[in-house]
């Protein structure tokens, strides 16, 4: 049986590819750049208030102290309360109402206010792209649907992605270069693309999807989230909160269970009751949520650890979209499979515009996005240590100067070397910020690894800078005729015919 | 102990990927339809390597490890193998932007509202009643509904793109909308 798709689907394919990839490439490109860095959010959230001391050594009667103390300054009282207990990754006990939070001192004491602006501001435009949240969590994750849209489309497309799996020719930065570029990263990267995809369309459609099906079927759409998420207890017994007692029954019920956070629900009222969130070995699910009263009795679990298959799968989707499991080393690959991902993203638009043969604004604009995202994050996070100042508007305002600028030079190679210059030159006053601001603190554990990588970074924007400008490096440049490939056997003619056409 | 054979495991399963990425490259390099018996080997490193992850971190973690490690070892064997010969690159021309025509602009925009608002209706239609229909608990129906509508989703904004014949996805994809309408409502 011959599975190979004729001429005219995989014309068809490469047509609804290019028309699905033009609608979602600049968000795209932006929620995989912010999602990325996501990954390392923990990271990111402990560099920008180094001088937090940390400790893993809690003592639970403190920590208990502590929390029924805030929990009793009515002015914070919020619906929810948090208390998050400290663990190798974040080794730092904070408490936290539903706007603001406080880190917690060995003695139990207030310390610090949690201040994590810059990591918020990453991660909220990952999820939302800055947009009310309603709104923008249901497009991003609507990108995640059209990404599965451009996945399936992109496979059937290119009929020989697979065949030409090693075939990489980095010839200047041409339309080949780009194809190549994104045809291997796409094919090589499928699964987790795929993954990323499904993860993420999740996360926005869960709500109004439920929604719909209670209209459909005439039920409650609070009933059922509940029968998902599970229902709250009945409570019998109010008052301060014995964290300690229920930390030490948990021990005793689930030994393997890693507490990492404790909610208190309704409190300050009758229906007060708290909820221990503690990760499983070797479980993809984010947590499963211990009940307890006030008076530390044990009231039940809400089932995400060996419930209904469908609770598990639903309980696993943060792990499986951020990778914050398995320690580093996953976070690294999923660094790196984001990175993939957002590098599709922009050649995907860049093979677009070099099909059309000649340049114009939107050459232009779309070099001034490109590297502007990475100048205006490096704008935000330089101003979020400077002056304790992120916002959105400092963001888009620092994109929209790029694209401006990217405009009046009328060249995007040139553009393009301009805006690497000013992210170098932005990448390296904020480790000089950094290291004023925070002092010896900025080479402590909490911020080695980030600063380290801001290093690594400017090094790599130097070399970059270094290398000569040439108009190869415009996408939009098409490549002269190919010589010899290296790999004769291999020199799939049927794929230089296809992008000769394209 | 554990933390030896633990080490043993995840530099197995990273030997056996690595192995078999670079015998999957020989094959492609050499011959244009791969000598079967490497290719069958290095498949079967694959699925050593696999198993190594699922010992290593459970069939949770381990699935995920097996899915991911191949995608990130090959970029450095796929930067080592790549042509970097120069190629003469000629500059394209410069032209002012053309301003986009009425029926063009009208085109994309029915596809556009075709693949947001046809393509989330179905999708929801579709895997709802698929989902309702399932001999499964309520909460697995309910999730198998919010997972793998977007999935759906995708595909029908893939085929709404692709056909040159917009009234066939189109027709299709009410007729089918209103048959899972009728199904959940009388079920």
């Amino acid at each position: 049986m011959d599975l190979t798709p004729s001429p005219g689907l995989v014309k068809r394919s490469l047509a609804a590819h290019g028309w699905l990839g033009l609608l979602v490439g600049a968000l795209m490109y932006i929620v995989c750049l912010t999602g990325t860095l996501s990954v390392f959010y923990p990271e990111f959230e402990r560099w920008e208030q180094p001088q937090v001391r940390e400790s893993l050594d809690y003592d639970p009667v403190v920590l208990e102290r502590a929390f029924n103390d805030f929990l009793a300054q009515e002015s914070l009282r919020t619906e929810h309360m948090y208390l998050n207990l400290p663990t190798e990754e974040i080794p730092r006990a904070s408490v936290s109402n539903q706007q603001r939070g406080w880190f917690v001192r060995e003695d139990g004491s207030l310390g610090d206010e949690v201040e994590h602006e810059w990591t918020h501001f990453i991660i909220n435009t990952h999820l939302y792209l800055t947009l009310p949240e309603t709104f923008g969590i249901v497009l991003v994750s609507s990108l995640g649907a059209m990404l599965v849209g451009l996945i399936v489309s992109g496979l059937l497309a290119h009929p020989r992605l697979f065949r030409d799996a090693f075939h990489l020719r980095l010839r200047g930065n041409g339309r080949l270069a780009q194809t190549d570029i994104h045809n291997r990263l796409s094919v090589w990267g499928a699964p987790f693309h795929l993954l990323i995809a499904i993860t993420g369309a999740y996360f926005g459609l869960v709500t109004p999807v439920l929604g719909v099906v209670a209209e459909l079927t005439g039920r409650d759409a609070q009933t059922i989230v509940s029968s998902v998420f599970g229902e709250e207890p009945e409570v019998k017994e109010t008052g301060e909160i014995r964290l300690a007692a229920a930390l030490a029954e948990l021990s005793a019920r689930a030994p393997a269970a890693n507490p990492f956070a404790v909610t208190v629900h309704g409190a300050g009222t009758e229906r007060q009751f708290l909820e221990i969130h503690a990760s499983h070995p070797g479980r993809m699910i984010y947590s499963e949520n211990y009940r307890y009263d006030s008076a530390g009795n044990y009231l039940g679990k809400a089932g995400f650890s060996d419930g209904e298959v469908g609770k598990q799968i639903v309980y696993s989707m943060y792990y499986l979209h951020f990778g914050h499991f398995g320690g580093f080393a996953v976070k690294l690959i999923y660094f790196v499979l984001g990175l993939t991902l957002t590098v599709v993203s922009v050649t995907g638009i860049n093979i677009w515009l070099s099909k059309r043969k000649h340049r114009d604004a939107l050459n232009d604009i779309w070099a001034g996005i490109v590297w502007g995202v990475p100048v205006a994050l490096s704008a935000s996070a330089t101003s979020q240590i400077a002056f304790g100042f992120v916002s959105p508007v400092l963001f888009w305002s620092v994109l929209a100067m790029c694209v401006a600028w990217s405009l009046r030079r009328r060249e995007p190679a040139r553009a393009r070397q301009d805006l690497i210059a000013v992210w170098a030159g932005l990448v390296g006053l904020l480790l000089t910020t950094h290291l004023v601001r925070f002092g010896v603190d900025a080479l402590g554990p909490a911020a080695r690894t980030i600063n380290t990588a801001l290093l690594l970074q400017l090094g790599l924007l130097v070399c970059l800078l270094r290398r000569r400008r040439t108009d190869r490096s415009d996408p939009s440049a098409v490549a002269a005729p190919e010589r010899q490939e290296r790999f004769e056997p291999r020199a799939s003619p049927e794929l230089e015919k296809t992008e000769a056409r394209a | 102990m554990f933390a030896m054979t633990a080490w043993l495991l995840g530099a197995s399963a990273v030997a056996c990927t690595v192995a078999a990425l670079v015998l999957l490259y020989r094959s492609w390099s050499r011959t244009l339809s791969g000598s079967r018996a490497t290719v069958l080997t290095a498949w079967t490193l694959l699925l050593v390597a696999s198993a190594c992850w699922v010992a290593l971190g459970g069939w949770e973690f381990g699935t995920i490890y097996a899915i991911t490690v191949p995608s990130v070892a090959a970029l450095p064997l796929l930067w080592l193998v790549a042509d970097r010969r120069t190629g003469r690159v000629v500059a394209t021309p410069r032209r002012r932007l053309s301003k986009p025509s009425w029926t063009g602009i009208a085109k994309h925009l029915r596809t556009f509202l075709l693949v947001v608002v046809l393509g989330i209706l179905a999708s929801t239609l579709i895997t709802s009643a698929v989902g309702l229909l399932l001999p499964f608990g309520e909460i697995n129906q309910l999730v198998f509904i919010v997972c793998v509508m977007p999935t759906v989703w995708g595909l029908i904004a893939f085929w709404l793109a692709m056909d040159a014949d917009r009234r066939r996805p189109v027709l299709s994809l009410v007729a089918l909308s209103a048959i899972s309408l009728v199904a959940i409502l009388i079920r």
